[in-house]
């Protein structure tokens, strides 16, 4: 199982760095051999050089030998500097066509995961798996494979000198690896420990350097209280922080003891066989260089050994976020049908996943393609989860919803959502252009379609604010990318929201969720006047607490507690005695009426 | 070039306000760095010249001074390593409490300053830069660069000590090579500083399609309108932008890397001759050529030591010196004196009171004249962006008049203590914040409550409505809000919150309430429902309320209606509906809808 896991990994991302750029494993390969070479000529060199003048070699053949090396190493360098180079940017490229593939992914991903309470620990922990894994090749074909040539050359001189400095750097190596291994799986516990304090410290520092929490704790102490919190944190941490160096230093004395030891014996054999005139001073110097090399070689691989052994399990986070289910997108693949009647809703009952009450309760209702219908509710009442149902956002968990008679989850999911266009109550607009924010991709290309949005945009009253703008429709939205980005008024903004859902090309049901739940009274008036005269092809859904927004439906289902209440026309409601839509629509409208006023001021 | 003569004199200018902000914050740290740099320039001469005095002793056959000598230097690197480990160890710990003094002291900084600076666009991104400063420890590290540079100098002089045989003629070389490697690693800098510069717009679109697009909030959206292809298309059109950019840098920066390459090169070509022509001359021992060979190459790689030193200290000295910017920035508070206490007929003033954001053209509030009386009802109405809550801001003190005065029962707020003014005030703001902890925590932030203050909490909870919700919890009054601080917590729904927020405010006896339309996403009944109890409960107190829904100014006994930043009418309902201007319009097209 474990097996696979690494295999399937280490897999990917050689597939991965293959189909981003063919180029970059034979780079790795090359650069690592090159390195290795210029490794190789530093450790003989001085011995070299040694040997010739202290044998009493000629000056000039040192000479010619000092200056060939140093140009070697030259050009070797320039090839290892352009192929890093190279490999920067294909470095780069990958990590980020991983997070794109990731994007997409995320953006397919059914909405009701996306939602769960654990999702953003999935996403992070997927996105930092892309990070923390990137160098999986690098080690694979640069380190590993050129420290191996290395580690080999080595060996050589110590068989033909003595083979026991190389048992010695070896079982040192294995020993302080051993230890090392030990001490961080320890350290690990207590990071996980301190990953949570160190979370909770982002959250207070996040908090303290926002302006809006500044703002409001001109008027309370919730500075004071956020520093001490953020006081006794950071005591919480010092504790973690304290055990976790404690560890770090008792590594490192095993690591240095090792090192003692080493450096110790290595002298001692080179003296040895010094003494027995088995080395020449040139030999001695090299077999200490030798050593020295062979340590780092080993201790480079096991440190690769190590980033791999470590990026197998966060490349499997991120794989494992990949390979998350889509089945929103998936399920269903009939086509819809070009004219359709009538949507219903059947026996509708909701929960959020993972929650244990109802939020929709048997919820059933038609709608017919030539009504405008609304449906009315307070805080609460599950009017804003119907529409996520409708939009497939999520699945009834019990009851159908029917276009037509048929599921709406049989539908094949792209051309099902692009019947509608909503307008949500928490809107979003983004930085892009203003123009693209209307339309985002679907540009239009010819003229004709440019005049048609236009059109729009006269429609919902934008037309001579976006015409003033310096660069028009092209013209950056909010100045996060572009100091010259412009940012509209609330009121505006759901205008642009509005013509957002108009040009939405194809989609001809639309649903108003809340538009004007911000605006000031004259920006309110407008926006109703706009919104009533909106004539959908197909399906017109209102949803709205103030009823004054509602009342003009052909058909109004009153929502109270997740359960249907009444249904009817305006004029059908109002002749319930008693009826719960009669009596929010006498309060509401109560508040502009002077009868009403006098009475509520007689209970006082 | 983005670094200029002006900011290198800055920079030196702040060096001794860091070393002094440091030593304050922990004298140990700076002890530390300067005892981890003697014994790292000690080290560096044992290296130079230890292996130049084992050859030499081989050559000479003295095997005893060769052992002590192999055993001194282990000995050493181990001693070395444990003492460098220790450091480490005392530094992380230092760190981490210098990080939280300091941005204690940024943060009480910021509250020092007016609500008006704070929203000054250049204060704020000193104030955040500063925050990065302060995480990334560039305090310590950029002490840590002046020290080493001054060691490094040290360890030239060293050097050239063990080179003093070399004749005059050679020093020319070593300035020649100083020059190049100086010239090289500046035009590195200045590059990666402008790379960083032009990549960062793309990177930061970068981050804005991978972190927050394809998430809630905007997952909704992105569903429905279908904004997959749209926004990875965007997304890879900004990736080669920034790779572009970067290729572009790479190119110059390796360049560069190549030239100082070639000198060290020639460098040693040309000492490893005149070594080799000393030694061959018997001027030189085996061990004296190959200490000189090695102070040779460790002199070439302490000048680019140095020199990367001074432009990196510059680099981010540039940064660091928004630390010092914003806590030196003066505050817009001045007064000093005690508030008078509050008193149900005191005033209120505003005298010819115009204001406009700093760096802006256009006034927002105009020559605004006006009398609050305390105790009084007071409703604020108006289209968006007609100056409602600028005009709030000069009221509480956050904003400071451009022209006029505000004055409070005579005294002019800029001559009164902004700290004790501001606790006149108890404001829900539009945006009110409700924080990561418990029920109890946001209702009282106080940092260990006694019994009295929670009792004082349950009873706010129960007034403001919220004992049923409360009830529901898990934790009941210590239950976490969201999961932003503790993994357990719950959710509140918007008008929860709200409560919650108002029974924060209820707590404390102040005497002025101020409701900045907070109620937006509430129905028209539960908003109204929030007002008449709030009215309630803080009965004869001083209340404003700000707000679109203009049933609930029917509950005031004066109504500012705001226009284009003036005040349009003053009155009450009767009196404005009789009027028949902006109040009555806006008023009976709400009804309208009713009708």
């Amino acid at each position: 199982m474990r097996k696979n896991k690494t295999l399937k990994c280490i897999l990917f991302q050689i597939k991965k760095s293959y189909k981003t750029n063919k180029s970059e494993i034979p780079y790795l390969i090359a650069a690592g051999l090159m390195e290795e070479a210029q490794n190789m000529l530093s450790m003989l060199f001085p011995a070299a050089i040694l040997s010739i003048i202290s044998g009493g070699g000629k000056a000039q053949k040192a000479l010619i030998i000092v200056t060939s090396v140093n140009l070697l190493l030259v050009i070797f360098s320039f090839l290892v500097e352009y192929a890093s180079r190279a490999l920067c940017l294909h470095g780069i490229r990958l990590v980020n066509t991983m997070q794109l593939d990731m994007n997409r992914k995320t953006m397919h991903m059914n909405y009701a995961d996306i939602k769960e309470s654990s999702y953003i620990n999935k996403y992070d922990t997927a996105s930092d798996g892309i990070w923390k894994s990137s160098d999986t090749v690098h080690y694979l074909f640069r380190v590993i494979l050129s420290r191996v040539v290395m580690i080999s050359a080595t060996l050589f001189i110590f068989i033909r000198v003595h083979f026991a400095v190389a048992a010695v750097v070896f079982a040192t190596i294995i020993f302080d690896y051993a230890m090392n291994a030990h001490i961080v799986k320890k350290q690990h516990a207590n990071d996980t420990e301190n990953a949570v304090y160190r979370n909770r410290q982002k959250y207070l520092d996040d908090t303290l350097f926002d302006q809006n929490v500044q703002k409001d704790a001109s008027f309370n102490s919730a500075n004071a209280f956020l520093l001490h919190k953020r006081k006794e944190l950071t005591k919480s941490i010092l504790q973690v922080v304290r055990k976790n160096t404690m560890l770090d230093f008792t590594d490192n004395t095993i690591g240095a003891a090792c090192t003692l030891v080493r450096t110790v014996f290595t002298y001692l054999i080179a003296l040895k066989q010094y003494i027995a005139g088995k080395l020449h001073i040139a030999d001695f110097l090299l077999f200490i260089s030798a050593a020295q090399q062979m340590t780092d070689a080993f201790f480079q691989m096991v440190n690769a050994a190590e980033y791999i052994r470590k990026a197998v399990n966060y490349c499997d986070d991120y794989l494992k976020y990949m390979e998350i289910p889509e089945t929103d997108r998936t399920e269903g693949n009939l086509e819809v049908p070009k004219h359709f009647h009538v949507l219903e809703f059947r026996n509708v009952s909701f929960k959020y996943p993972g929650r244990s009450e109802y939020v929709l309760r048997n919820l059933s209702f038609t709608v017919n393609t030539n009504e405008v219908m609304a449906i009315v509710g307070d805080n609460g009442a599950g009017k804003s989860t119907l529409v996520k149902l409708l939009l497939r956002l999520y699945k009834p968990s019990s009851g159908e919803i029917l276009l037509d008679g048929v599921s709406i989850h049989d539908y094949r999911y792209d051309d099902y959502t692009a019947l509608f266009a909503p307008v949500f109550q928490d809107y979003m607009t983004y930085s892009f252009t203003v123009g693209e924010n209307i339309y985002f991709g679907n540009t239009p290309a010819s003229a004709g379609a440019n005049a048609d949005l236009y059109k729009i945009l006269d429609k919902v009253g934008l037309k001579d604010k976006i015409s003033a703008l310096p660069e028009g429709l092209d013209t950056p939205y909010t100045k996060r990318f572009d100091p010259h980005g412009i940012v509209f008024s609330g009121g505006e903004e759901q205008r642009l929201v509005i013509a957002r859902a108009f040009a939405k090309a194809g989609a001809g049901s639309m649903i108003l969720d809340e538009p004007t739940a911000s605006l000031d009274p004259l920006a309110e008036y407008e926006i109703n006047k706009l919104i009533h005269s909106v004539a959908a092809d197909d399906f017109l859904i209102f949803i709205s607490h103030r009823l004054s927004t509602t009342k003009f439906a052909d058909k109004i289902i009153v929502l109270q507690n997740g359960e249907p209440a009444e249904e009817g026309s305006h004029a059908d409601l109002m002749g319930l005695d008693n009826g719960i839509y009669k009596t929010m629509y006498c309060i509401q409208s109560s508040y502009y009426t002077d009868e009403t006023m006098r009475m509520s001021e007689k209970n006082k | 070039m983005s670094i200029k003569k002006s900011s290198f004199k800055k920079v030196f200018k702040s060096y001794a306000y860091f070393i002094k902000l440091q030593w304050k914050l922990s004298k140990v740290s700076i002890l530390l760095v300067l005892l981890s740099y003697i014994i790292e320039t000690v080290n560096t001469f044992v290296i130079v010249i230890f292996p130049g005095f084992i050859l030499d002793c081989l050559a000479e056959r003295m095997y005893r001074n060769l052992i002590y000598a192999v055993a001194a230097f282990s000995i050493w690197q181990f001693a070395l390593s444990l003492v460098k480990s220790l450091i480490q160890r005392a530094s992380d710990i230092q760190n981490e409490q210098v990080k939280t003094e300091l941005n204690r002291m940024l943060v009480e900084k910021a509250i020092s300053l007016r609500q008006e600076q704070l929203e000054n666009p250049e204060i704020f991104e000193r104030f955040e830069i500063a925050r990065m400063c302060s995480n990334d420890c560039l305090t310590i590290s950029f002490i840590s660069s002046i020290f080493s540079f001054v060691f490094l100098a040290v360890e030239l002089a060293g050097l050239l000590y063990i080179l003093k045989s070399m004749p005059w003629w050679c020093i020319i070389i070593f300035v020649i090579s100083t020059i190049i490697y100086a010239a090289a690693n500046r035009f590195i800098a200045v590059n990666s500083i402008n790379a960083e510069e032009e990549e960062n717009k793309p990177n930061r679109i970068m981050r804005y399609f991978s972190y927050e697009v394809p998430k809630p909030p905007y997952a909704k959206e992105v569903r429905i309108f279908d904004l997959q292809p749209f926004v990875s298309q965007r997304h890879a059109e900004t990736l080669e932008q920034s790779i572009s950019v970067t290729r572009k840098y790479l190119k110059h920066i390796s360049n560069a890397q190549q030239y100082a390459r070639i000198t060290d090169c020639l460098l040693s070509i040309f000492f490893y001759a005149f070594y080799i022509f000393r030694f061959a001359a018997g001027k030189l021992t085996v061990g004296m050529f190959s200490v000189s060979v090695n102070a040779v190459f460790r002199f070439s790689q302490t000048v680019n030591g140095i020199v990367a030193r001074v432009i990196n200290c510059s680099a981010s000295g540039v940064r660091l010196s928004k630390i010092k910017d914003f806590l030196e920035t003066k505050s817009l508070n001045t007064g000093t004196i005690k508030p008078p206490e509050y008193k149900e007929n005191g005033i209120i003033e505003f005298v010819n009171v115009s204001y406009r954001y700093p760096g802006r053209e256009e006034y927002v509030l105009k020559n605004i004249n006006v009398r609050i009386n305390l105790g009084e009802k007071l409703s604020i109405v108006g289209r968006n962006g007609a100056g409602k809550t600028t005009f709030i801001s000069l009221m509480t003190g956050l904003y400071k008049p451009t022209q006029g005065k505000i004055l409070y029962n005579g005294i002019d707020i800029e001559t009164l203590d902004s700290e004790e003014y501001a606790r006149l005030f108890s404001v829900v703001l539009q945006n009110y914040q409700i924080y990561g902890f418990t029920v109890l925590d946001n209702i009282l932030l106080k940092e260990n409550p006694s019994n009295d203050d929670i009792s004082e909490a349950e009873r706010r909870i129960d007034r403001i409505g919220l004992r049923g919700t409360v009830e529901k919890l898990p934790e009941k009054a210590d239950t976490y809000i969201t999961q932003r601080f503790n993994k357990d917590g719950t959710e509140l729904s918007g008008g929860e919150s709200q409560k919650l927020a108002i029974a924060r405010m209820l707590k404390r006896n102040s005497d002025i309430y101020i409701l900045d339309e907070p109620t937006a996403s509430l129905s028209p009944q539960n908003e109204y429902e929030i007002y008449r109890r709030f009215d309630e409960l803080v009965s004869g107190k001083t209340v404003i309320f700000i707000s679109h829904r203009l049933s609930s100014c029917r509950l005031c006994d004066r109504i500012l209606v705001f226009d284009n930043g003036e005040i349009a009418e003053d009155g009450n309902h009767d009196t404005l509906m009789k009027k028949n201007a902006l109040y009555a319009e806006m008023f009976s097209k709400q009804a309208v809808l009713y009708a």
